[in-house]
């Protein structure tokens, strides 16, 4: 498939552009730092880059647009508009802040303000928006669909605003602050009826409304912070099938004919967080914490399906509808101590509890009105059913840590942490029968923390630390995962010119998972056979090389290597098998980036990145117990741009950006993406 | 459990005590030692403009921060401010240009430099755990991502036009109002560099394009929370702030969703895989749990699932609400 959009309109632009550039006269190098432009009693330094980009992709478009869903024509590249006082204070603001990115035609566009008067307020305020599109191939299942039957086309929308009284004051502080996200579109999802599965059409509408009011105070030396907060959310999610749908499985006599399904949740989160900070005698640094949070759910369902049902009788139709709600209390409690022993010793314990309680219920009722394929009415079948879930989960948490500083250029620290949870779970499944289950857990764990940082030259730092220990992961896995840590990280700045990173990261995590009694594990089964082993390893390194102001150069290159073992149980042909789930990945990241300004008015850019997974290799699987899992691909992209400067307040770039994608899946989801663009970058303020 | 909690009270009881007889200061005063406090006299103090004749540079751009206008706050009045909080008195310096006569942070520390800036910001509930944190912990400190001077430098120079990067001019204005040595990613991405590779994959949270912050997610100033990440809707994970469809109380809930977190089977940086998944084939991400290696929770995969055909292989094609369910115990609708 290949697509061209609107490349006329590129072209007007690229050639009004060129006109601009031969109009234009000469003007000295610039120097963006200064505050020349004035209004009223405030600096200001704007800019503003607004012009066209094209869109060119072959090969598979839904790929190419869950990935990066860029689309051409006009577009608002980034604009930042900054005003300032000129004196220290300004009458209703001193500074003032707005920055944009991406709207028109980019898929994530952002709007940010930032307004403060010292001493009064300040107010931040952000506005997001993403366009998430997701119409993938289904690598686990192709022969279902050419795209998975999972997709989506929806509009989220995040806004976000905080509003401080007295911002600097030390005795008393106020925020008010105010949230919303909303997702709404099309996409598809999967249902099940009469023993087969189908697409059928979704249409999401979600929306949360956030409120949080709270005070700072200092009262008797206590640093103290009150916030109470409020989340509304709705869920009016709709799913339906208006034609006739033979299902995943063509050849069986199941199909949906029509089908509706509604499942109106409302939920309302309200929750208090208290804390108090005080440095007693500036040896003793204290921290206490509660937060309180109680969350509701209170929902809906109907569904109704027509259709034929897999022994051959019609729905006419078949009814399910419920109500009830879901309850979840849950509070945390945190108190932090450091005891600053000396100038170069320190001592710290940070004591966690949190806890909360899950409890739900679903009365459903279900009325299947039916006729034979031949038209003959048959009873209905109505079915009573209720179920109820409760989750009780309670941790503590004790990390206990010292750091000791010998001189300015040599520290190390080391800790331990201790964790126990305790968790429940208990059922009621009441059908035509009533079925009970209830099971709880403890766990414990340990791990021990240590590393340091040096300084062996002015010029080099590095920093290491580690863990060693387990965690706790009870649901995953029979055993706490016993897990090390490693990372050391370097940074050498030779000079003010040069900065260079060298990172080694490892992750060791097993799962000692001891093979439990059960009818459902093989005879035989040798201990150890479950177990899991993960391995990562990170190796970074990068470079910025700036030697003078007309010339920079940043590259680097990271290799993300993940070797997971797993021990799984397979039912193949009603026979669980003991097998493997094997998982790999050989990323291999390399970028670059650097500009030149071989003149004052003309500075090029260029960049390029690619990842470069090679996946599991040409390891194959020698048995159908074996599961070796990867994503081979390859995602790169060069860009490169020319920035011409007009005069004082514009520059002409034109630039292009290009996005080559390929995997060794079928169906094949490569492409080729040619985003040629140009704009004009307007300035306010920019000095000569 | 008892002995631990019991242990655990008289330690605080305790270390409340010593606290509590030791104390003579708030924790927002000065940010200087006892000691030193002791030594100064009101007359050693200048004020700001006598600094300017000698760091103009410093002094035009401190003049535009927050720090320099506290003086005209009500609520300092009578406390030092401007260069002489951080730096100390200036009188002796001045009269004899002895660099030694005042306080110079580039022999300091990482934490003895953070130490002069909590005087003041430690009480913010945003930094009450700076001295537990992770930065702390590795001797990184305020200064090394802040400028207290706040030197407005706006990058000149053109980019990428997708990502956010040092030299982009959108970013970079934000110096004025944090008071950051750099665009926020960039900072971060300087010590945490194996994230760019993580946010440049196929599937990423929109970091590098700036839609999203590192502090969106995570807290650089330490907190309670293991990785320093942040609470969102008081008690509940970050994720769930931009992901409210997810935050339930569902009346079935996929237990990971609240007892191991979201990182049980996604990748919240980037990643090759739909969805941010760790695993590309959606059935090794489930059986991995449902394989009769558990203690509580995770049920067998049932004998009819047989792994053999297709229809099996792609589990949430029936179990679609996978996070958790309001009508269906196997997360079926």
């Amino acid at each position: 498939m290949k697509t061209y959009k609107r490349p006329g309109l590129l072209i007007a632009v690229l050639l009004l552009s060129a006109a601009a550039v031969d109009a234009q006269q000469p003007a000295p190098s610039p120097s963006p730092t200064a505050f020349d432009d004035n209004l009223g009693n405030y600096n200001v330094v704007s800019s503003l880059e607004v012009g066209v980009r094209g869109l060119s992709v072959s090969g598979n478009d839904n790929k190419y647009r869950s990935d990066l869903n860029y689309s051409n024509g006009v577009r608002l590249f980034d604009s930042s508009f900054f005003l300032r006082s000129r004196e220290k204070t300004g009458l209703a603001f001193d500074e003032f802040l707005v920055n944009t990115s991406g709207w028109g035609g980019d898929p994530h566009g952002y709007t940010r303000i930032s307004v403060e008067k010292s001493g009064v307020y300040r107010f931040d305020g952000s506005v997001r928006r993403s366009r998430y599109f997701n119409a993938l191939a289904s690598i686990a299942n192709p022969l279902n669909a050419p795209i998975g039957q999972h997709t989506s086309n929806t509009r989220h929308n995040f806004s976000d605003f905080d509003l401080t009284g007295l911002p600097e004051n030390r005795k008393l502080r106020f925020y008010v602050g105010y949230s919303r996200d909303t997702r709404e579109g099309p996409g598809t999802t999967t249902a099940r009826f009469g023993g087969d599965e189908y697409a059928i059409d979704s249409n999401s509408d979600t929306r949360a409304n956030n409120f949080r009011a709270g005070i700072d105070a200092s009262v008797l030396g206590f640093d103290l912070s009150l916030l109470e907060g409020a989340r509304y959310f709705k869920d009016n999610s709709s799913y339906t099938v208006t034609l006739t749908n033979q299902g995943n499985n063509t050849t069986n006599t199941s199909r949906i004919d029509q089908l509706f399904r509604n499942v109106p949740a409302q939920g309302s989160h309200y929750f208090t967080r208290f804390s108090a900070h005080r440095l007693f005698a500036k040896k003793l640094d204290f921290t206490g914490r509660f937060i309180y949070l109680s969350g509701r759910t209170r929902y809906s369902f109907l569904e109704q399906t027509t259709g034929r049902l897999s022994n051959g009788n019609l729905a006419l139709p078949e009814t399910a509808t419920a109500s009830g709600e879901t309850k979840r209390p849950s509070s945390i409690g945190d108190i932090g101590v450091t005891l600053l022993a000396t100038s170069k010793f320190r001592i710290s314990n940070t004591f966690r509890f949190d806890n909360f309680r899950i409890n739900g219920e679903e009365p459903l009722l279900d009325m299947l009105r039916q006729r034979t394929n031949a038209g003959a009415p048959l009873a209905t079948v109505t079915t009573i059913s209720f179920f109820a879930r409760t989750t009780n989960y309670r941790r503590f948490m004790n990390t206990v840590e010292a750091d000791y500083q010998f001189n300015p250029s040599y520290s190390v620290h080391a800790g331990y942490r201790f964790t126990d949870r305790h968790i429940e779970l208990a059922n009621l499944d009441q059908t035509t029968t009533v079925a009970t289950r209830a099971e709880e857990v403890d766990n414990q764990t340990h791990a021990a923390i240590f590393g340091f940082k040096a300084r062996p030259v002015k010029a080099w730092t590095i920093y290491f630390d580690g863990e060693h220990g387990d965690a706790d992961s009870v649901f995953t896995r029979l055993a706490n995962n016993d897990f090390t840590n490693l990372r050391l990280r370097n940074r050498i700045n030779a000079n003010k010119q040069i900065a260079i990173n060298v990172s080694f990261i490892t992750k060791d995590n097993t799962n000692p998972a001891d093979v439990i009694t059960s009818p459902n594990v093989p005879f035989g089964t040798p201990p150890g056979a479950l177990d899991v082993n993960v391995k990562s390893r990170h190796f970074t390194s990068s470079i910025d090389w700036t030697p003078n102001a007309k010339f920079s150069l940043s590259s680097g290159y990271t290799h993300m290597r993940v070797t997971s073992i797993a021990g799984i149980l397979l039912p193949i042909s009603n026979q669980r098998r003991v097998g493997e789930s094997q998982y790999f990945s050989r990323d291999n990241f390399f970028f670059f980036n650097t500009f030149v300004r071989p003149t004052s008015r003309v500075t090029l850019y260029a960049g390029y990145h690619i990842n470069k997974d090679n996946g599991q290799g040409d390891r194959v699987s020698p048995s159908n117990v074996i599961l070796i899992d990867s994503y081979p691909m390859s995602f790169q992209s060069p860009e490169a741009r020319l920035t011409l400067k007009l005069n004082r307040v514009l520059d002409w770039n034109v630039g292009y950006t290009y996005y080559n994608y390929s995997d060794k899946f079928f169906p094949i989801q490569n492409y080729h993406a040619h985003l040629p663009y140009t704009s004009l970058r307007i300035y306010f303020g920019r000095g000569e | 459990m008892n002995r631990f909690i019991k242990a655990l009270l008289i330690c605080a009881f305790v270390v409340a005590t010593i606290g509590w007889l030791t104390y003579h200061d708030s924790s927002q005063s000065a940010p200087f030692t006892s000691a030193e406090l002791a030594m100064f006299k009101s007359e050693d103090y200048v004020g700001s403009d006598a600094c300017k004749d000698c760091h103009e540079d410093q002094f035009k751009a401190f003049s535009h921060t927050t720090h320099s206008r506290l003086s005209a706050s009500s609520s300092w009045k009578g406390k030092v401010t401007g260069c002489e909080s951080c730096h100390g008195p200036g009188k002796a310096h001045i009269e004899e240009g002895d660099p030694k006569k005042i306080i110079s942070f580039k022999t300091k520390s990482s934490k003895e430099a953070s130490e002069t800036c909590l005087g003041c910001h430690a009480g913010k509930e945003e930094h009450n755990n700076f001295r537990r944190g992770e930065h702390w912990r590795n001797d990184v400190g305020c200064t090394d991502c802040h400028t207290a001077h706040a030197t407005v430098s706006i990058g000149g120079n053109p980019g990428s036009n997708t990502f956010v990067s040092e030299a982009a001019r959108r970013n970079a204005d934000l110096l004025a109002a944090n008071m950051l040595r750099g665009s926020e990613p960039q900072l971060c991405i300087r010590c945490h560099s194996e994230t760019k590779a993580q946010f440049s994959r196929p599937f990423h949270h929109k970091v590098l394009e700036g839609q999203i912050k590192c502090s969106d997610c995570h807290n650089p100033h330490g907190g309670f929370e293991l990785k320093q990440a942040r609470l969102s809707t008081g008690a509940d994970a970050g994720c769930l702030k931009c992901h409210a469809d997810k935050q339930g109380p569902f009346v079935f809930e996929h237990a990971p969703l609240k007892i191991e977190g979201c990182a049980s089977c996604h990748t919240p940086h980037g990643s090759a895989n739909e969805k941010l998944l760790t695993r590309s084939r959606v059935r090794q991400l489930c059986l991995e749990c449902h394989s009769n290696a558990h203690e509580i929770g995770a049920p067998d995969t049932p004998n009819f699932h047989n792994q053999a055909t297709l229809r099996y292989q792609n589990c949430t094609t029936c179990h679609v609400k996978i996070h958790g369910s309001h009508v269906d115990r196997f997360f079926f609708r």
